[in-house]
């Protein structure tokens, strides 16, 4: 029996997301917290946040996948 | 994504990469805050899952630590193994050079044009690539142009960065390679659009800072020696420190990132997991 931890990064490196596709791994994120005491927020606006993406490259045009 | 899980590592089957960068430290996160808040404990912390890191730290870049009243940040996003954390990164400048000649058919007229790949290629062969100095990289990472092979290119472009620890030596070595590619040009006949832009600053911590104590403190806790390190990548860490926000960057252990033979410890990833319980309990003395 793998410890909790193991079993659940197991579950989280099956999740299909790349960066910028992330959305799959917020949902993860957020059921795994759906039932504890705690306060979950988008720390910057959705206007902002669509500004920001909408001045973001396309998907389509992002550079290849690069680690800072 | 096929896992392979043995008694002390999980690595990918070699076909494709884990994608253990990051979803070990989103893993760990995860399952500290619940252990945490199972406890009982009150803690004084925000856990902030960021988007776009890879890419551009598009996440990082918008947020506010400030609204927040955060004081200190942990990134849990260094592929070194657990007691190793970044206390000074490079910043990364990007630039763009675009060498504007005269098209011209290739065979007809070729005296009529200006071959912008061949006066691009002229002013790369002036500038030094790779490794610097021991602080400083450069690197030339596209290039871009033309349109056919009868056709005489009027337009190349060089896509490359700068990184050094310190930022007034990357804008002296940006107006050197402006001055440089200007001078081929101007040889050639051709001109230059240059254009560069901050992509994200240098940080460093010193050891007197509070975020470097409560780093050090917290790893001897868990048992391990703390081993401060500067490092030549980027993270979050760089976009919070320029927000204000002293951020180290923990090493979790995530082992050839971006690799088909990526892989992680198990004690690696528990022992990343003891760090972020510390750091959580420790956030309790927080007024």
């Amino acid at each position: 029996m793998p410890h909790d931890l193991v079993s659940l990064f197991i579950d989280a490196i099956k999740i299909d997301a790349l960066s910028l596709k992330e959305r799959p791994m917020a949902n993860f994120v957020r059921e795994f917290l759906r039932d504890l005491p705690v306060k979950m927020t988008s720390l910057i606006t959705l206007t902002e946040s669509a500004a920001t993406l909408s001045a973001s490259p396309t998907p389509a045009t992002l550079p290849a996948l690069r680690s800072p | 994504m096929k896992p392979v899980l043995t008694d002390e590592r999980i690595a990918s089957d070699g076909s494709t990469a884990l994608g253990v960068d990051n979803r070990a430290g989103i893993s760990l996160l995860l399952y500290t805050l619940r252990e945490h808040l199972r406890s009982g404990a009150a803690g004084q912390c925000i856990v902030v899952f960021t988007v776009g890191e890879e890419l551009g730290l598009y996440g990082s870049k918008y947020l506010d630590p400030g609204a927040y009243h955060m004081k200190m940040g942990f990134v849990f996003d260094c592929s070194r193994r657990p007691g190793t954390f970044i206390r000074s990164a490079v910043g990364c400048s990007l630039f763009d050079a675009t060498f504007v000649g005269k098209s011209a058919h290739a065979a007809v007229a070729p005296e009529r044009g200006v071959n912008a790949i061949h006066v691009a290629s002229k002013a790369l062969s002036t500038i030094s690539l790779g490794r610097l100095s021991p602080t400083m990289t450069c690197n030339i990472g596209s290039v871009t142009g033309g349109t056919a092979t009868n056709v005489i290119p009027d337009r190349c472009t060089f896509q490359g960065e700068v990184r050094e620890f310190d930022q007034r030596i990357i804008s002296t070595f940006l107006t050197g390679i402006e001055q440089t590619f200007q001078k081929v040009a101007s040889e050639h006949h051709a001109s230059l659009e240059f254009s560069s832009s901050v992509d994200f600053a240098p940080f460093r911590l010193g050891t007197d800072d509070e975020v470097f104590r409560w780093t050090s403190d917290t790893l001897r806790e868990v048992g391990l020696d703390p081993v401060p390190i500067e490092y030549l990548g980027g993270s979050d860490a760089n976009m919070l420190n320029a927000k204000g926000l002293p951020t180290v960057n923990l090493g979790i252990g995530a082992q050839n990132p971006h690799g088909d033979d990526e892989f992680i410890l198990i004690e690696d990833l528990l022992k990343s997991a003891d760090i972020a319980r510390a750091l959580m309990a420790r956030s309790t003395s927080l007024t």
